[in-house]
C-alpha cells in the first residue's frame, strides 16, 4: 500500500446489544480509551437504545486489530459493516473514543441499514457538539 | 503465538508432540489432527468425547473476488477465532482448504458440543476486516460423539462429515448432530449419482412430449420435449429427483446435449408446421459453446432452425447477463426461437422482457392454477399477456387444466396453452397418434 491516504483507515459499523445480555457503556468506553490510545486509534460511538454505531480510525493494522477484538465481543450481535474507507484526515482526532447518545426513536434499528453510513459521520459530529463535549475523554 | 503453545502440558498425550502446525491458521495440520483423534479413540476406557467438523460457507466467493492474499488473511483470522473458542486441552485442526475440525477430548456431552458449535457459527458469521476490505462468510458444523456414533477414529470423522453435509444441505449456518439415517441417505445419494452417470451410456433417458396448442383455434403448434429417466429398478424417475443432482455434479451439460440432439431428430418426423421446445439449464448457458452445440444438433438432424425453440429460465439469463444476451442473439440470427420459461417464479423483472432477445414468455403454472380463485393471479396473467403482446412476444400458459382457465386465457389474448387439459406428456411412440387426434379435434370443432 502506498500514498498518504492509505496510511489512515476508517471503518464504520453498526450493531445491537445482545438480547438478555448485560452491557455497560461506561465499561466499554473505559476499555476503548485504554486500548485505542495505545494503538493510535481514535473514533466515536453512538448509542441509540440497544443499537450502536461506531467509527474507528487510525493506522490500518491497528484499526483492523481493534475491530477484530470488537467483532468477537459477545455483548453485541448483528454487526454490519457500513463503510471501510481511507480518508485524508481523521474526523475524531481529538477523541480516543467520543461518545454520543440518541433516543432510540431518533434512529434505532435504521442504524443497521447499510444506507445509514451516509450522513452518519455528520450526525455523529453534530451529536458530539450537542451532547458529548463534556464526555470528551482525555486522549 | 501458535496453538500448541497455548496447550497445557497435561492435555497432550503423555507429552507426545502434537505435530506440525498449519502456518496460515496456526491450527494442527491434517495428519497431526487425525493422529491425535486416532490416539484418543484408542484409549483403553471408552470415555465419550465429541468431534466437530466445520466448513466455511462462501469462503470460495471471497477468495475468488478479493484474491488469494485476502483469502489467506481470512484463513488466518478464522484460525484465530477458532482458537479463541476452545479451551486448553481441546484440539483444533485444518483438514483442508476451508475445512476444519475440533476435538474435545474431555467433552462427551452433546449439549456442550452443541453450545461450542453454536458459538463458532455465530463468531464466524461476524464480519472480518482484512487489508481494507470487509468480508462476511459463515460456517456449518457437524457433530459426532464417540463411542455412540462410531467407535473408531475413521468412522467418527466420517460421521461428523455426514452431519456437516446434512447441515449444509439444510441451509448453511446450521449445526447438526450425526444420525444413522444420514449414512443411509448419503449411500442412496452415492448410488443415485453412480446410476445417473451411467444412464446416458445405458440409454436410460427418454423424451416425452407435451403438446402446445393455439388457444384461439385449438390447433397444435408444437411439443415441449421433457426428459424422463427410466431405470430398471427405480422405474420412471421424475426430473425433480435427479435434475438438481445432475446440475450439481455437472452432468446436466452432456444430458442437456443429448436432449437437444434427440428432440431435434424426433421433430424431423413431425409435420413441418410443428416446433419442438427444449429446456436449457443454467449450467448449459454458462458453457461457452452452447451456440455451437445447438448449431451442430440442427445440422446433424436436418431440422430447420425456426422449428427449434429453446426454453430458458430467468436464473440462467441472470448469471452472466451480457453473455446470455449475446448467445441468444446469435441463436436468433440462426432462426432459433427463445422462450422465457416459468415466468413469474424467479426475479420476473419486466425490464428483462424488454431487454432480452425473446420470442415467447411462458407464464408459470402457479398463476394459471389460481386464475379462477385469486383475483391477483388473474390480474398478473392478464398483465403479462398484455405486456407480451405490446412487446411483440407470444405468450404460453403452462399447466392449463380446466376449460374455465382456457376461456379466461382466451379472453386475455394469451396465444398458446399447454397442460393436462390438452394432454399429459406422452412417450415418442404416441406422438403421431396425438398429432392425428388433435388434427381431428380441429376438424370436428371447425
Ligand atoms: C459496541 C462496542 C464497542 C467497543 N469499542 C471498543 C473500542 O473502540 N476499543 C476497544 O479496545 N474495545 C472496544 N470494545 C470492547 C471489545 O469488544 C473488547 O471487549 C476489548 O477490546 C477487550 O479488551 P481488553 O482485553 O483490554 O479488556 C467495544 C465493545 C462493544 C460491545
Amino acid at each position: 500500500m502506498s500514498g498518504p491516504s492509505e496510511s489512515l483507515q476508517r471503518v464504520i459499523y453498526a450493531s445491537r446489544a445482545t438480547a438478555g445480555g448485560e452491557l455497560k457503556v461506561s465499561e466499554i468506553l473505559e476499555t476503548a480509551r485504554r486500548n485505542n490510545a495505545a494503538l493510535g486509534v481514535t473514533g466515536a460511538l453512538l448509542v441509540s437504545g440497544p443499537y450502536f454505531a461506531q467509527v474507528l480510525e487510525g493506522p490500518p493494522a491497528a484499526v483492523e486489530e481493534i475491530f477484530e477484538r470488537i467483532q468477537c465481543d459477545p455483548r453485541h450481535e448483528r454487526i454490519t459493516v457500513l463503510e471501510v474507507a481511507h480518508p485524508p484526515a481523521r474526523a475524531f482526532g481529538a477523541w480516543t473514543m467520543a461518545f454520543a447518545e440518541e433516543r432510540e426513536d431518533v434512529s434505532g434499528p435504521t442504524l443497521l441499514d447499510p444506507a445509514a453510513a451516509w450522513g452518519l459521520l455528520d450526525r455523529l459530529q453534530a451529536a458530539l457538539t450537542n451532547t458529548a463535549a463534556s464526555q470528551r475523554l482525555p486522549g | 503465538m501458535t496453538y500448541a503453545a497455548k496447550l497445557s502440558p497435561a492435555a497432550t498425550d503423555a507429552g507426545e508432540p502434537l505435530g506440525p502446525i498449519d502456518e496460515t491458521t496456526g491450527l494442527l495440520r491434517r495428519e497431526a489432527f487425525l493422529g491425535a483423534l486416532d490416539r484418543r479413540a484408542r484409549q483403553e476406557e471408552k470415555r465419550p468425547f465429541a468431534l466437530l467438523a466445520i466448513d466455511l460457507d462462501r469462503f470460495k466467493a471471497v477468495n475468488d473476488s478479493l484474491g488469494h492474499p485476502i483469502g489467506d488473511a481470512l484463513l488466518r483470522a478464522v484460525g484465530r477465532r477458532l482458537r479463541s473458542c476452545i479451551r486448553a486441552g481441546d484440539l483444533a485442526g485444518r483438514l483442508g482448504g476451508d475445512e476444519f475440525a475440533i476435538l474435545l477430548p474431555d467433552q462427551g456431552r452433546e449439549e456442550d458440543a452443541e453450545a461450542l458449535a453454536a458459538r463458532l457459527v455465530d463468531l464466524l458469521s461476524r464480519p472480518f476486516l482484512l487489508e481494507g476490505h470487509s468480508a462476511v462468510i459463515g460456517a456449518s458444523v457437524g457433530i459426532a460423539i464417540f463411542p455412540e456414533d462410531a467407535d473408531d477414529a475413521d468412522r467418527l470423522m466420517r460421521a461428523a462429515d455426514l452431519a456437516l453435509y446434512a447441515a449444509k444441505e439444510q441451509g448453511r449456518g446450521l449445526v447438526r448432530r450425526y444420525a444413522p439415517e444420514m449414512r443411509a441417505r448419503m449411500e442412496e445419494r452415492r448410488r443415485l449419482e453412480a446410476d445417473l452417470r451411467a444412464a446416458i451410456g445405458l440409454g436410460q433417458f427418454e423424451l416425452h412430449f407435451q403438446p402446445q396448442v393455439s388457444i384461439a383455434g385449438g390447433a397444435l403448434t408444437g411439443f415441449e420435449a421433457l426428459l424422463r429417466w427410466r431405470h430398471p429398478e427405480r422405474g420412471l424417475v421424475p426430473p425433480a429427483a435427479f435434475v438438481p443432482l445432475a446440475e450439481e455434479i455437472g452432468l446436466i451439460v452432456p444430458i442437456g446435449e443429448w436432449v437437444l440432439r434427440t428432440a431435434c431428430r424426433e421433430a424431423t418426423t413431425w409435420p413441418e408446421a410443428l416446433h419442438v421446445a427444449v429446456n436449457v439449464a443454467a449450467p448449459q448457458f454458462a458453457q461457452r459453446d452452447l451456440f455451437d452445440v445447438v448449431a451442430a444438433a440442427l445440422a446433424d438432424s436436418g431440422l430447420p432452425a425456426h422449428r427449434l425453440e429453446l426454453e430458458v429460465t430467468e436464473t440462467s439469463l441472470l448469471h452472466d447477463t451480457t453473455r446470455a444476451i449475446e448467445t441468444c442473439q446469435r441463436l436468433r440470427t440462426l432462426g432459433v426461437r427463445i422462450s422465457l420459461d416459468d415466468f413469474g417464479t424467479g426475479y420476473s423483472s419486466l425490464t428483462q422482457l424488454r431487454d432480452f432477445p425473446l420470442d415467447r414468455v411462458k407464464i408459470d403454472r402457479s398463476f394459471i392454477a389460481e386464475i379462477g380463485t385469486r383475483g391477483d393471479s388473474a390480474a398478473i396473467v392478464r398483465a403479462v399477456t398484455a405486456l407480451g403482446a405490446a412487446l411483440g412476444l407470444r405468450t404460453t400458459a403452462e399447466g392449463v387444466e380446466t376449460p374455465e382457465q382456457l376461456a379466461e386465457l382466451l379472453a386475455y389474448g394469451c396465444s398458446e396453452a399447454q397442460g393436462y387439459l390438452v394432454s399429459r406428456p406422452v412417450p415418442r411412440d404416441q406422438v403421431q397418434e396425438m398429432i392425428a387426434r388433435l388434427a381431428q379435434g380441429q376438424e370436428t370443432a371447425a
